[in-house]
């Protein structure tokens, strides 16, 4: 027998126990983590897409407890010019107080604003059978009773009903129509745009799905690769001509661009392969050659699948681009105006924090000698990321917004908020950044300079390029961050109400300087008292995280290609 | 003929680049000095000239000692952390005391010891003081860690010097003593440091001037701001923290790849979204809550929609992507061998885990929990739309109150003319809010990496 | 039984040793995957009771993979599935209701790298015996000093027991963790490369450690070493691409081993 065999043993159906009892304990952890988002989507989807379904007050059930009871009648029915449509409301009141009664009150709504008359509910019974209220008023029904008196809904039209009856706002608050290359027997873009946009179609099946006889044709254009890129650029210039420097045409040129590109890399590719004695059926290798470097293939499908939002498609959500919002029926409001506003901010900080934070973490990985200076610096970036954003909101006012002293004067615009914004986004990206350069491996950098590159050439041409998708990253994720900050706007001035598209130089040149984005206007609306906006609030809030979850995903996928190639 | 050569017909020699690219970059980085450096600046003018201008009306600071707060409950619960503290303070600067204490008083019978580790219940029920109960129990700690240092000594070794137990109690007995003395000083120092009426809109006849009306303690916005933050740690460490050993120590992959994806879009979900899911969803919940408790006579206010509770039930769902995922990086970096080293022990999965793996990972689970902290203060727009906008210095945590950041952002909403009164006040308390957060960040990310050179 | 590998002629020895004495641990006819590779093919050996078995081989030929089976920590590794039995006197140790936290309390492990935890020297003793019984003080301090004495580190740290393990230099760590193994008294050490990331001294030492635990505990050793194997151990297994392919008494191997492939590996003329 063991020495230690004479120790008392610990039970080990307990130690059993624990074992089971703490994982299952931790695994619950997590799941409540998971509850909670779940919730919160439900919560948001909930009066997005169930309540404005519904739209309509069907014969609503509700008991009032005490006296005082306000009833709110936030939307009654008004076509789009605010003219009156429809029946009058018609409430059954009852109550049961030993002397059961109900009563029928009839409410009718008149175009004029303001007026509106209380109902007194007493054990005698109603002070009118018959009232007529304004537009967008509440009545108030006041009751003295000791018992509960239910409210029904016998007849009468929905909020904001078109003459059939029907919610004049559609079933759901958001809500679109998706038209695909023709609508109203017209193209929806130029045909030099679609005509790109089928081209790169083509291209991307040539390059996935190999087709020798094309490939064999293309062959043919070999030694005139000149050629075909200035043919791609004249192309590109005159959709952009044609279609008038819209979005769609941006986004056509994009294509020829691309289809040029990819058909040059193409044709080398060919060339290579007979120089070596290859058939150009070996396939793989050539596939190799054109997606290996900067991963073309992949921004291709990229720049593909988001043109393929606007050249082919006329995509029509009048939540998003049409509608402002209007004060008096909150289920025919948008979010055109912050929509725009968010655009603008997020480009105007892009364009600021971008390349000095960039540069500033090429300084601090390749540069800088550890200093105390660079420690500092150090220091302060890695602190900075963790200052709470409305103190950044406040410099923005100081500094951007404030006349006179160090500050900039330029008003509560576009331009001063997205200046706060980038300088907010700032130390986000540095860390980013940072973080990626420092994961290029060390020999990339010995074995540039092992052939006589300068520090220069050495960060541009070697380290840079296996940073980038690093760095595109940090600075994507630092973006959709920044987008859903409110907090700093509101310090810096955005505006509740905003029923016109903003001017982002508006600070600079003079003219409305007023602007709002997406967050600021859920916060607006939530703070509102009627439900009604808070539907309108959850759409919004649906859209902001669309939006950040269309950018998050795009991150993903640009570290996860990266990931893969660098680490095959 | 050479390539070199060649090349050099063909293209020229090659140019040295004109632009100094060193001289560029780093005045890209020195923008992110000057951003730092206009931060302080601008909170630090504005908030002085606040001070000046509280100071012209009522002096700078008035001393007036009133210790009619210590002799209450506050005295008693400062008299056992200094007590405590002084214990800790020869535990750890004069072990040799130690060594000579009696036998019996260090290691003491287990009944003792384990009526001694339920005594702050019984007081708590007795006096109905948490702070006193609170601060007993740091008492019997400290004491339960004299007894360990006893059994050291007989060890014949030297204890390791580990003063974060000192700090703490030290912080705490200030904590105490500074909301003892509160409401009793005056001046504009004294009135913003140690009072709690936040009235910055007295009704005067000028709006823009100083008045009497106007008082300016900002601790009742503290109150709340730590009320929101801490309720947000009590319930974000246990979950973010349970969530990430889950992940790492007992999830298969395909789970992880589940679930870590959803944690990353609950911390990409705006706080302006969680705001308006706290005002629709949490707060009539809490409410409910909130009606049982004033029902049975727990509180004595009904309870309000917006309420800290709310706060810091929103705010913890908030920071606990950035628990999780932040202990769960710490988890990851502990090598594989010290869990086989356990595991081939015989150790169970949970023992091996609370026994060395959260022992090996401390540091950074501690320095996620003081960043998350650090976030849940400087968190606005959440707060904002869940606790309320009247700034009031209770401890009912169902009645609407103000943050820091909520009195910032509300009062901004409004129009607020440069250089009045009501402008600085929000520099003031910013600064204030910048400070905090700023030691808890200068102190997390020491934590980090400390515990990035362990490993 | 012999397979053709690569142009290479690899033997499978699976037959019974005669070996001195009682048999410990016997493993028959294991073949183990990491997904689809197959890493041990069909390999059998015997354990001797109170005595060192070495492994020897080149890199990658499966004998950590073998000695972590004993104590079923290839389990931890998701991708691992085995096929083959490991007995133990009764137990089955690959079956699949095993008792694990038995069967690695009486099968210890000494890693690679030392692995002290981040605790004090003695609690790093005093672990193992905490997780299994409820020691009195006295009892434990009993324990922990005949450990660290057993373990021939007890003079270079009586003083400073509360340290942290981490403080200690490598070799003393590989001892602490020594130390900590034979604390809960296992029966079997199985020892993965102990002194491969230590000094030509420290190595001294563990390799007198092992000569001394032999006469408790019957050892394990995987090494790289040729020379440690012949200076530490009573038989030797040669292993190669997963497969056993000699086991016999060290003297023997060394000396006039059967085939051709171990005469060359030894030789040094491959691996």
């Amino acid at each position: 027998m063991k020495d230690i065999d004479r120790l008392k043993k610990r039970n080990r159906a307990r130690r059993d126990l624990m074992e089971r009892a703490g994982s299952t304990g931790l695994a619950l952890s997590g799941l409540i983590g998971l509850l909670f988002l779940t919730v919160l989507v439900w919560q948001i989807a909930k009066p997005t897409f169930i309540d404005g379904e519904s739209g309509q007050i069907e014969s609503a059930s509700e008991f009032i407890p005490v006296s005082d009871y306000i009833l709110k009648w936030d939307h009654p029915t008004v076509d789009d010019n605010g003219d009156l449509i429809g029946d009058a409301v018609v409430l059954e009141l009852s109550w049961n107080d030993g002397n059961p009664q109900t009563h029928e009150i009839t409410i009718t709504v008149t175009g004029e604003r303001g007026l509106s008359e209380d109902i007194i509910v007493d054990s005698s019974g109603v002070s009118t059978n018959a009232v007529e209220v304004g537009k967008k008023t509440k009545f108030y029904l006041l009751s003295s009773l000791e018992v509960p008196v239910e409210v029904k809904q016998l007849s009468g039209p929905v909020p904001a009903a078109d003459p059939t009856g029907a919610p004049a706002v559609g079933a759901f608050v958001i809500s679109g129509d998706v038209d695909v290359l023709m609508t109203d027997g017209t193209l929806v873009s130029t045909p030099l745009e679609i005509a790109a946009w089928i081209a790169l179609l083509g291209v991307i099946l040539l390059i996935s799905v190999p087709m020798p006889k094309i490939l064999g044709r293309i062959e043919r254009l070999g030694g005139k690769e000149r050629a075909v890129k200035y043919g791609a650029y004249a192309l590109a210039t005159t959709t952009l001509v044609v279609g008038t420097f819209t979005l769609d045409a941006w986004l056509g040129a994009l294509c020829w661009f691309m289809v040029g590109a990819i058909l040059v890399r193409l044709l080398e590719g060919l060339t290579r392969l007979r120089n070596q004695g290859r058939d150009p059926t070996q396939f793989d290798r050539l596939k190799h050659s054109i997606t290996n470097r900067e991963g073309l293939l992949m921004w291709a499908r990229m720049l593909f699948v988001f043109s393929a939002l606007f050249i082919p498609l006329a995509i029509n959500i009048p939540f998003l681009t049409e509608r402002y919002q209007d004060i008096f029926i909150p289920y025919a409001s948008g979010i055109r105006s912050a929509f725009f506003g968010t655009i603008w901010v997020m480009t105007i900080a892009m364009l600021v924090s971008m390349p000095i934070s960039i540069g500033a973490a090429i300084y601090l990985e390749e540069y800088a000698k550890p200093t105390r200076t660079t420690k500092l610096i150090q220091a302060l970036v890695t602190n900075l990321a963790g200052v709470p954003s409305i103190v950044f909101g406040m410099f923005g006012l100081a500094i951007f917004v404030k006349q006179g002293g160090v500050g900039l004067g330029l008003g509560p615009s576009i331009l001063a908020a997205g200046l706060t914004m980038g300088v907010m986004a700032m130390p986000i990206i540095v860390l980013a950044s940072q973080e990626a350069l420092r994961s290029v491996p060390r020999s990339l950098r010995e074995s540039a300079y092992g052939v006589g590159c300068t520090q220069w050439q050495v960060t541009r041409d070697h380290v840079l390029p296996s940073a980038m998708p690093g760095i595109m990253t940090g600075s994507i994720l630092a973006m959709s961050r920044i987008m859903g900050e409110a907090a700093p706007l509101v310090v810096v001035g955005a505006a509740a109400l905003v029923l016109f598209d903003p001017e982002p130089l508006a600070g600079l040149t003079g003219g409305n300087v007023n602007f709002t984005v997406i967050p600021i206007q859920i916060y607006f609306w939530t703070s509102e008292p009627e439900h009604a906006w808070h539907s309108m609030a959850a759409a919004a809030s649906i859209t902001l995280i669309v939006l950040l979850a269309a950018m998050n995903s795009v991150a993903i996928i640009l570290r996860e290609h990266f990931r893969r190639r660098l680490n095959p | 003929m050479d390539p070199m050569e060649h090349l050099e017909k063909k293209y020229g020699p090659k140019k040295a680049s004109r632009i100094n690219a060193r001289n560029i970059l780093f005045m890209t980085s020195l923008s992110v000095i000057l951003i730092t450096l206009g931060i302080i600046q601008t909170l630090l003018f504005e908030a002085m000239s606040f001070f000046s201008q509280v100071a012209d009306a009522r002096g700078w600071f008035t001393f007036e000692v009133d210790a009619s707060g210590l002799s209450s409950l506050g005295g008693i619960s400062l008299i056992l952390l200094l007590l405590a503290l002084a214990g800790e303070y020869v535990i750890q600067f004069k072990p040799d005391r130690l060594a000579r204490a009696d036998k019996d008083l260090m290691l003491p019978p287990k009944s003792i010891n384990t009526f001694a580790l339920l005594s702050p219940v019984f007081i708590w029920l007795g006096s109905g003081s948490f702070l006193v109960a609170l601060s007993f129990a740091g008492l019997i700690f400290v004491w339960r860690r004299a007894g360990k240092a006893y059994l050291l000594l007989s060890g014949k070794s030297e204890t390791t010097p580990d003063r974060s137990v000192l700090y703490f109690l030290g912080f705490s007995s200030l904590a105490v003593l500074f909301f003892s003395i509160t409401n009793n000083h005056g001046g504009a120092f004294g009135e913003f440091f140690f009072q709690t009426q936040w009235t910055p809109t007295g009704a005067c006849a000028d709006r823009r001037a100083l008045c009497e009306n106007m008082s300016f303690g900002v601790n009742s916005l503290l109150l709340t701001t730590l009320q929101v933050a801490f309720g947000a740690l009590f319930i974000a460490v246990p979950l973010g923290v349970g969530c990430a050993i889950y992940l790492s120590e007992y999830a298969s992959p395909r789970l992880v790849a589940v679930v870590k994806p959803t944690l990353e879009l609950l911390a990409g979900v705006p706080s302006v979204v969680y705001g308006f899911f706290a005002f629709i969803y949490i707060g009539p919940l809490v409410v409910e809550v909130g009606d049982y408790a004033f029902a049975q006579g727990w509180i004595d206010a009904p309870p309000n929609v917006l309420n800290p509770i709310n706060g810091a039930i929103v705010v913890g769902v908030m920071i606990l992507p950035l628990v999780a995922s932040m202990s769960e990086d710490a988890l990851r970096a502990v090598p594989n061998e010290l869990r086989e080293g356990s595991l081939a022990l015989g150790a169970t999965k949970i023992e091996t885990t609370f026994n060395v793996m959260i022992q090996a990972s401390l540091s950074g689970i501690i320095a996620s929990i003081i960043l998350a902290l650090s976030r849940a203060v400087g968190e606005t727009m959440a707060v904002t739309l869940a606790v309320g906008t009247v700034a009031v210095y209770t401890s009912n945590m169902f009645l609407p109150a103000q943050t820091m950041t909520a009195y910032i952002a509300q009062r901004v909403g409004g129009d607020l003319p440069f250089g009045e009164i009501g402008y600085l006040t929000i520099f003031a308390v910013g600064l204030y809010l910048f400070v905090i957060t700023l030691c808890l960040n200068l102190l997390g990310n020491k934590v980090l990496s400390a515990y990035r050179e362990a490993y | 039984m012999s397979e053709e590998i690569g142009g290479e002629l690899v033997p499978n020895s699976t037959r019974e040793l005669d070996i001195d004495g009682e048999i410990d641990v016997m493993i028959e006819d294991l073949d183990l995957w990491y997904s689809s590779n197959q890493a041990l093919h069909g390999v059998s050996l015997p354990i001797a009771k109170n005595r060192v078995t070495a492994l020897i081989g080149p890199s990658g030929c499966g004998k950590s993979t073998l000695l972590r089976t004993i104590n079923r920590m290839n389990d931890l590794i998701p991708i691992c599935r085995y096929e083959g039995k490991i007995t133990k006197g009764d137990v089955v140790i690959t079956d699949k209701g095993a008792d694990l936290v038995e069967l690695r309390k009486s099968i210890g492990m000494v890693f690679q790298r030392p692995n002290p935890f981040p605790k004090s020297i003695y609690d790093n003793v005093a672990y193992g015996v905490r997780l299994h019984h409820q020691p009195t003080r006295e009892e434990l301090d009993r324990i922990v000093e005949k450990s660290l004495n057993r373990a021939a580190i007890w003079n270079e740290v009586a003083d400073r027991l509360h340290d942290l393990g981490t403080s200690l230099s490598g070799g003393q760590q590989q001892r602490l963790c020594i130390a900590r193994t034979i604390a809960i008294e296992p029966d079997i050490i199985l020892m993965d490369e102990p002194c491969s990331a230590l000094d030509p001294i420290a190595t001294a030492a563990i390799e007198e450690l092992i000569l001394e635990l032999k006469k408790d505990f019957t050892v394990v050793i995987v090494t790289h070493s040729m020379s440690q194997a012949a200076r530490v151990s009573d038989y030797t297994g040669f292993m190669y691409l997963g497969r056993m392919v000699e086991f016999n008494k060290t003297e023997k191997i060394f000396s006039e081993p059967d085939q051709e492939l171990t005469k060359r590996y030894i030789t040094g003329r491959f691996g």
